[in-house]
C-alpha cells in the first residue's frame, strides 16, 4: 500500500482551563493519501476546526496536543517543530483555505500584490515572471479579465471571485495538501457550484490532496472520496461517501442524513437529533452520542465502544461487533 | 390576506462629481404577489436578489418607492402611529442571527415581557403565564426565565426568538433566513417547530430564504427573485418542474448526492443592481439568450392560474 500524505494517530488535543484541562480531541486517527479529497463532517462544537488547526500549528494558546503524532509526508512529525520548521510548511507543503474570503484577504491591497506576496515568499524570481505568474495563476482557477482584476482590492469583488483569489494563494507553493474549511457555505448556489467545479478540476488536473470540512452532504458528496464524521472529538464513522449516505451506520450518521430538508420529505415533520452537542467540560466516559442516541443500550453509558470495520466502513459504536458482516439496519 | 402591488424600493447613491448623472440601485424592481391566510409562502434568490428588502417593507421596517402593501385592502404605508401600532402587533420579523436579535443584557423573561409591556396587555400575573405558555410552545421550560442569552445554543436562541415573535400572537411572521445559520440538526428541530406552531396559531408565513432545499420542503408556495424582479412564481410541486431558465439553473445547482449530474452550472455572477442590464435582467447569463431578450422586457405569463413565469420563451 502506499504511504499516505497525511497520518493522524491517536490524537489527543486539549484546552487548558483554570479549572482544568478538557478534551476536545479525543484520540483521533485518520490518513490522507495522494489524490484524495478526504472530507469532514460534524455538528459545530464537534471539533472540525480544531482538528484542521491542529495540523497547521496554529491551536488557539490554551490548546494543545496532548497525545499523538500527526505524521506528514510519512517523515516530518509535525507535532513537534519550531516556529521556524513550520514556516516552511505552512503555505509550501500544507495549505489552507477559510470559510469567509473576506477575512482571510488584507483589504488595503490589491489582490494581485496579496498573491506575488506569496510567490517572492516562496520563489527567488524577477518581479515581472511573479507578476506573470500571477496572472497565470488568477486564469488557472477562472478569473476572468485576471490582468484588470490584479490591481483590484477585496472589497471590489464579489464574494466568490474571493474565494477564487484564496484559492490561488493556496494553490502558489503547490502544496502536497490543501486543508478547505467550509470553502463554499458563505456562497450563492450558482456560485457554489462553480467553485466546486474548481476544486474537481484541481484534483483530476493538478493532483491535489485535500481535507474537505463541510457539514453539506450534497457539497461532500461532489468533491470527496471518503468522509470522516466527527462528534464530539470522537471519529464515529469513515467510509466511502457514498456508503455513508446510501448505509449510515452510526446513529449519529443516521440523524444527520435523516434531518436534511427535501422536497422528497414534503408534509411530513423532520428526523431530529434531540438535544444538541455536548459541552466540552460535560463530556463523560462512555459513548459520547449516549444522551441523543435512540438506540442506546446499558453498555453504551459507561464503556467507550471500540472502532469496528465493516466492509469498507468503520464504526465506533456498541451497536455493531467485528463478525458482523451485514449491519441490521 | 396581504397583497403586495407593483412594490419598487430604489436607493439613490450620491454623485461622484457635481454634474453626474444621479444613479440609484433598484433593490426592488416591480414586485406583486398576494399571501393567503394559513400558507408558507417562500422567497427565494442570490445574495442581493431584493428578498429581504421585499419582506423589511412588508412589515413597514423600511417605506417603499412606490407601489402597495395592502392588508385586508388597506394600504399599510398610509397607516398612522396609532394604526401602526396596531399593524405591529399582527406582523412580527424573525432574523438570521439570534444572538444579534436578542439584547444580550436582559434576561429570557425580559424580553419576552417587553413587548406585553409595549402593548399594555395584562397585568403581571397574566404576563407571567403568558409568558411561560409560550416558553412550553417553543420546546423550554420555567427553567430559561432568568437566563441570559450568552447561557443559551444557537437552537435555544432561535427558540427564544421565536417565541418572542408569537407572544404577541401575530397573524403573520417573516422568517428571514430563519434557519440559515443553524446546524442540519438543530434546524429540523426549529423547522419542526415552526409548522407545529403555524398549525396552533394558524400563522402565515413568509419564509426568506437562500437555502433552496430548506424552501422546497417548507413551503407551500414560491416565488423565484433575480435582481429585484419575480421571475418565476407557483406552488411548491409547479416549482418541481422549472420553468424559467433561471429557477432552472438555480435548482440544479444544488449540490445532490449524484456526481454525475450534469453541468448546468450558470457562469458568470449577478450583475449589480445599479446597472440591471436591459430587456429581460437575466439575459446576460441565460444559456437559452434571444435577440429580443436583450431590448424588450418580457411580460408575465400565466401557465396556470397558480404559475406564472417571466420569460420569452413562453410567449
Amino acid at each position: 500500500m502506499v504511504e499516505p500524505i497525511l497520518d493522524v494517530k491517536d490524537l489527543d488535543v486539549s484546552f487548558t482551563f483554570p479549572d482544568g484541562q478538557y478534551k476536545a480531541i479525543d484520540s483521533l486517527s485518520f490518513t490522507v493519501h495522494s489524490n484524495e479529497v478526504v472530507g469532514i463532517v460534524g455538528e459545530s462544537g464537534c471539533g472540525k476546526t480544531l482538528t484542521s488547526l491542529a495540523i497547521m500549528g496554529m491551536l488557539p494558546d490554551n490548546a494543545s496536543i496532548t497525545n499523538g503524532s500527526i505524521c506528514f509526508r510519512h517523515k516530518r512529525h509535525l507535532v513537534s517543530l519550531s516556529e521556524k520548521e513550520w514556516q516552511s510548511i505552512r503555505g509550501r507543503a500544507i495549505s489552507m483555505i477559510f470559510q469567509e474570503p473576506m477575512t482571510a484577504l488584507n483589504p488595503v491591497y490589491p489582490v494581485g500584490k496579496q498573491i506575488s506576496e506569496v510567490l517572492i515568499k516562496h520563489t527567488k524570481q524577477s518581479r515581472k515572471a511573479i507578476k506573470e505568474q500571477t496572472i497565470q495563476l488568477m486564469k488557472q482557477v477562472g478569473l476572468p479579465r485576471a490582468e484588470a482584476l490584479y490591481h483590484s482590492y477585496p472589497h471590489q469583488l464579489s464574494g466568490g471571485m474571493r474565494q477564487r483569489i484564496v484559492i490561488a494563494m493556496a494553490l502558489i507553493g503547490e502544496p502536497d495538501l490543501i486543508i478547505a474549511d467550509e470553502p463554499t457555505t458563505a456562497l450563492d448556489v450558482t456560485i457554489q457550484s462553480q467553485i466546486i467545479q474548481l476544486f474537481r478540476k484541481l484534483k483530476q488536473e493538478k493532483k491535489v490532496s485535500m481535507l474537505f470540512i463541510s457539514h453539506d452532504w450534497g457539497v461532500l458528496s461532489q468533491v470527496c472520496d471518503r468522509v470522516l464524521v466527527l462528534y464530539a472529538g470522537q471519529l464515529v464513522e469513515t467510509g466511502p461517501i457514498s456508503r455513508l449516505v446510501d448505509e449510515p451506520l452510526h446513529p449519529y450518521t443516521k440523524g444527520l442524513i435523516r434531518s436534511i430538508p427535501d422536497r422528497a420529505k414534503r408534509g411530513e415533520p423532520l428526523y431530529t437529533i434531540p438535544g444538541r452537542v455536548p459541552p466540552l467540560k460535560e463530556r463523560h466516559r462512555g459513548c459520547p452520542f449516549y444522551d441523543r442516541c435512540r438506540e442506546r443500550m446499558e453498555i453504551c453509558r459507561t464503556v467507550r465502544p471500540k472502532t469496528v470495520n465493516i466492509k469498507e466502513q468503520m464504526v465506533q459504536c456498541h451497536l455493531y461487533t467485528e463478525e458482523m458482516d451485514v449491519p441490521s439496519s | 390576506m396581504i397583497e403586495v402591488k407593483n412594490l419598487y424600493k430604489y436607493y439613490h447613491m450620491p454623485r461622484k462629481k457635481f454634474f453626474s448623472k444621479e444613479t440609484s440601485i433598484k433593490a426592488v424592481n416591480g414586485v406583486s404577489f398576494t399571501l393567503r391566510k394559513g400558507e408558507t409562502f417562500g422567497l427565494v434568490g442570490e445574495s442581493g436578489s431584493g428578498k429581504s428588502t421585499t419582506g423589511e417593507i412588508i412589515v413597514q421596517l423600511i417605506k417603499q418607492t412606490s407601489g402597495q402593501v395592502l392588508y385586508k385592502g388597506k394600504d399599510v404605508s398610509k397607516f398612522n402611529a396609532l394604526q401602526l401600532k396596531v399593524w405591529r402587533r399582527k406582523v412580527q420579523i424573525v432574523f438570521q442571527d439570534p444572538y444579534a436579535s436578542l439584547n444580550p443584557k436582559k434576561t429570557v423573561q425580559w424580553i419576552l415581557r417587553e413587548p406585553l409591556i409595549i402593548h399594555k396587555i395584562g397585568n403581571r400575573r397574566e404576563q407571567d403565564k403568558r409568558i411561560i405558555d409560550m416558553l412550553h410552545d417553543v420546546g423550554l421550560d420555567e427553567s430559561f426565565l432568568k437566563r441570559y442569552p450568552h447561557e443559551l445554543s444557537g437552537g435555544q436562541r432561535q427558540r427564544v426568538v421565536i417565541a418572542a415573535a408569537l407572544i404577541l400572537h401575530p397573524e403573520f411572521v417573516v422568517i428571514d433566513e430563519g434557519v440559515s445559520a443553524l446546524d442540519v440538526s438543530v434546524q429540523a428541530q426549529i423547522l419542526n417547530l415552526l409548522k407545529a406552531l403555524q398549525k396552533k396559531y394558524r400563522l402565515t408565513y413568509l419564509f426568506i430564504s437562500h437555502d433552496l432545499n430548506v424552501v422546497q420542503y417548507f413551503c407551500d408556495r414560491i416565488a423565484v427573485m433575480y435582481l429585484g424582479e419575480i421571475v418565476e412564481m407557483g406552488t411548491v410541486s409547479d416549482l418541481d418542474e422549472p420553468k424559467h431558465p433561471y429557477t432552472k439553473a438555480l435548482f440544479s445547482s444544488i449540490p445532490t448526492r449524484d456526481v454525475n449530474t450534469s453541468e448546468t452550472v450558470l457562469s458568470g455572477e449577478v450583475p449589480s443592481a445599479s446597472a440591471i442590464p436591459e430587456g429581460c435582467p437575466f439575459h446576460t447569463r441565460c444559456p437559452f439568450v434571444q435577440e429580443r431578450c436583450k431590448h424588450e422586457k418580457p411580460v408575465k405569463h400565466e401557465l396556470t392560474t397558480e404559475h406564472t413565469v417571466r420569460c420569452h420563451l413562453y410567449d
